[in-house]
């Protein structure tokens, strides 16, 4: 009896200790090793953010990419049932072929990778096949049914637009990373922030209904808004393209600018970077020249003295001077015109149609250098923009105590100083805006989820010159159209066309100058009322070596920007100031 | 399953008078109660438990098949997602300017150089109208010196099948045009 109670009593503690061994010390454990097998978690991505263009064109967009990836352990001869219900045995070297067909490589490069693949691990079970397949090519290779092929996804890039802006969108690499342009640079606004979700499944790996838990959230990027229109950026970029080409040039780059707002509509430049495609150019092509190499703008900037000399109250349109070819101030420096030619009667207005350097440094002489100084940083030559683009630069605008003789008179028809295209769109943006600057902007603004917009430049004013003195060299840059050098290349047909070339000299780098010039033609139309800047500029064109190298492509570019925003033709004629007295 | 007998006195006691009792007796048998349970209450939790065992397992059945049903739909709008997002790649592509401009130029369209509108309000001429011929206006040049890499690797994988879509589709009629409310005017500039 007492033997009957000690047994019974020692299967019952066995059974207690065996109870408390599973629910209390090994409990963890194999809740954990049964989790394993029912429970699965996986990455729930959020989209990287767009970037659009003004009218919300996308310029670069957010796609799911998958590579595609081999069980080499498992790569064996498959049955494979077809549509018609019939089994065929598929060999390793038929699926690889298949693959190979899809993946742009060919079965023996499968099959070798493979091979490789169980060379240094007999037990491999990971090769990569193929990597950022469109979801087109994914499907293709889903539908071979092969057992051992898998495939994994991740967020990859488009730019279906390819070069058109691709120099200000920049571009991410093939990991994802950000690493040029506004994808870099607004990379706050674009990034979006992967969450995880966790789930049961059954043996069949069939995801049990309600047991999907968010652990993160994903979180999509938010939305940037461009001011470029993405037409007009793809004609500039491509009549940019075709002048370059013709003229033998280096590069150029043009700049559309709303006269009233600041906006920047266009940023084009050849070359420019695909960001689909970055290793097809070299690699200094793949910044935005426009913001990040400024150049001696040249006679372009005569405009800015005349407004100067006008706002000062020490000139007017029709101020007199004598022109000569050359000009020898007492201080020693040597001023000469490009064209050879003797003394001319030439007004102000005269002096800007005929490009005159020497025309410009007599009259110039009425301002003191501190005060050319002042305007020309009022007009924001020598700061970076309120774009404040990556890399920007803000060119070079030396203190007048340093101007040497010779950099006296040059900063009165741009040289001696370097400035960027957007700062040559932006001076004259103030000229066409009554005297009135508005900070250029490239972006309207980041959108998120929520709906919410940050990010918005703020549009700032400042004065510059008065509104007659803004005015009136807008009616005489018109007399360059009607009545300069590239006259017939510059009209545009029921417009009245305000416009200034530059031929600008470069130093080689080694104190002498180059034989090539960097050639400009920045203008604004309608003249009565200017709605758009438009700044071209092309860098050594060896087969016209003027600015009339620049002037047919002005000329086409401001053509599409007035019909673009259809903006209605001038009525009245142009004032034709007088020239010559 | 007894309740207690209780004897009442046949009449109230009265105080004023000598009370007297009432003669005992045994407490009356009671009546012969069942003391088995009833059969249908047996068969009622058998019956219950039974139904609930069965709802149960059809729910499961169901609510499995469910999980086949939802992941069968979930595959359905995956494969969908990927139409929808092949076909949003395609579209985006075949908007690009590039593409627009150099299936314009197959067209033999050209630039006009010289703009001019007709404003509806007043029948209006503005600008100087001029004839959009090849004279007229400088030609785009090469269309890849804009290049697209996405326009390209979509040209080259479904080249043939553009091709037959891009087919004038000459039998449409043009949409007789009325002027019943007067001519339209624009609502911008």
């Amino acid at each position: 009896m007492a033997l009957a109670i000690v047994c019974v009593l020692a299967v019952v503690g066995a059974f207690i200790v065996r109870l408390v061994d599973i629910q209390v010390v090994q409990a963890d454990q194999l809740r954990a090793v049964a989790a394993s097998k029912t429970a699965d978690q996986s990455t729930v991505y959020g989209a990287r953010g767009e970037i659009v263009d003004t009218n919300g064109n996308v310029l670069a967009g957010s796609v799911t990419r998958y590579d595609i990836v081999l069980d080499p352990l498992n790569a064996k001869p498959f049955t494979r049932t077809d549509d018609g219900g019939a089994s065929v045995t598929v060999s390793v070297e038929q699926a690889a072929a298949e693959i190979g067909a899809i993946t742009g490589s060919t079965g023996a490069e499968i099959q070798a990778l493979i091979a490789d693949a169980l060379a240094v691990n007999p037990e491999s079970r990971y090769a990569v096949a193929a990597k950022t397949l469109d979801v087109d090519d994914f499907q293709a290779v889903r539908a071979l049914k092969i057992p051992w092929v898998g495939s994994q996804k991740h967020p990859g890039r488009i730019y279906p637009n390819g070069a058109v802006g691709g120099n200000v969108i920049g571009f991410v690499g093939s990991d994802g990373t950000p690493l040029q342009g506004l994808e870099q640079a607004q990379n706050d606004c674009l990034a979006s922030i992967n969450g995880t979700q966790t789930f049961k499944k059954g043996k069949d790996g069939v995801i049990l209904p309600g047991t999907t838990q968010t652990i993160v959230d994903a979180k999509n990027g938010g939305t940037l808004k461009l001011t470029i229109d993405r037409d007009l950026q793809w004609f500039a970029q491509q009549r940019i393209a075709e002048q370059v080409i013709a003229t033998g040039g280096d590069s150029g780059t043009v700049t559309i600018m709303d006269a009233k707002t600041g906006k920047i509509r266009a940023v084009a430049q050849y070359p420019s970077v695909d960001p689909g495609n970055v290793g097809g150019i070299d690699e200094y092509y793949r910044q935005a020249l426009s913001f990040t190499a400024p150049f001696e703008p040249g006679s372009t900037f005569k405009a800015l003295t005349a407004a100067m000399l006008i706002d000062a109250g020490l000139a007017t349109p029709e101020s007199k001077v004598v022109a000569d070819g050359w000009f020898y101030p007492d201080n020693g420096a040597r001023i000469k015109d490009s064209i050879p030619h003797g003394p001319m009667k030439l007004t102000l207005t005269g002096v800007l149609a005929e490009s005159s350097n020497t025309g410009i440094s007599q009259m110039g002489e009425a301002l003191t250098p501190q005060q050319r100084y002042d305007y020309l940083k009022k007009f924001g030559i020598g700061d970076v923009t309120a774009v404040g683009f990556d890399a920007e630069s803000g060119g070079i605008l030396s203190q007048p105590d340093v101007w040497d003789n010779q950099t006296y008179y040059a900063t009165m028809f741009g040289q001696g100083l370097s400035a960027t295209p957007i700062q040559i769109a932006s001076a004259y943006q103030a000229l066409a805006n009554g005297g009135v600057q508005v900070a250029p902007s490239l972006i309207e603004g980041c959108e998120h989820d929520d709906g919410s917009i940050t990010d918005v430049p703020s549009a700032s004013e400042k004065r510059v010159v008065s509104e007659q003195a803004a005015d009136e060299v807008v009616q005489m840059l018109e007399s360059v159209v009607t009545d300069g050098h590239f006259g017939d290349t510059l009209q545009i047909p029921g417009y009245r066309v305000a416009a200034k070339s530059g031929t600008a000299e470069q130093g080689d780098g080694s104190g002498g100058l180059k034989d090539t010039y960097v050639v400009s033609m920045t203008g604004m139309a309608p003249a009565e009322d200017p709605e758009y800047v438009v700044s071209v500029h092309i860098s050594n064109p060896t087969k016209i070596r003027s600015s009339a190298a620049a002037a047919p492509t002005f000329q086409q570019i401001m053509t599409q920007v007035l019909k673009t925003y259809r903006i209605e033709p001038s009525t009245e004629p142009s004032p034709d100031l007088p020239t010559t007295y | 399953m007894s309740s207690p007998a209780i004897a009442r006195p046949t009449t109230a006691p009265d105080r004023r008078r000598t009370p007297t009792r009432p003669p005992l007796t045994a407490v009356p048998a009671r009546e012969a109660r069942k003391s088995r349970p009833k059969l249908s209450y047996a068969l009622w939790t058998v019956g219950g438990v039974g139904a609930i065992l069965i709802a149960q397992l059809l729910m499961s059945v169901a609510l499995s098949h469910g999980a086949y049903e939802v992941s069968s739909l979930r595959t359905q709008i995956t494969e969908l997602g990927w139409q929808k997002e092949s076909l949003g790649e395609q579209l985006e592509t075949l908007s690009s300017p590039q593409y627009v401009a150099s299936a314009a130029h197959d067209l033999g369209m050209v630039i006009n150089s010289s703009p001019a509108y007709l404003r509806l309000s007043d029948g209006a001429v503005l600008g100087q109208p001029g004839e959009a011929g090849a004279a007229s206006s400088i030609p785009l040049g090469p269309s890849d010196v804009v290049g697209n890499s996405a326009a390209d690797a979509l040209a080259a994988s479904n080249a043939p099948a553009l091709e037959e879509e891009g087919a004038p589709a000459e039998d449409v009629a043009p949409t007789p045009v009325t002027f019943d409310d007067g001519l339209p005017s624009p609502k911008t500039h």
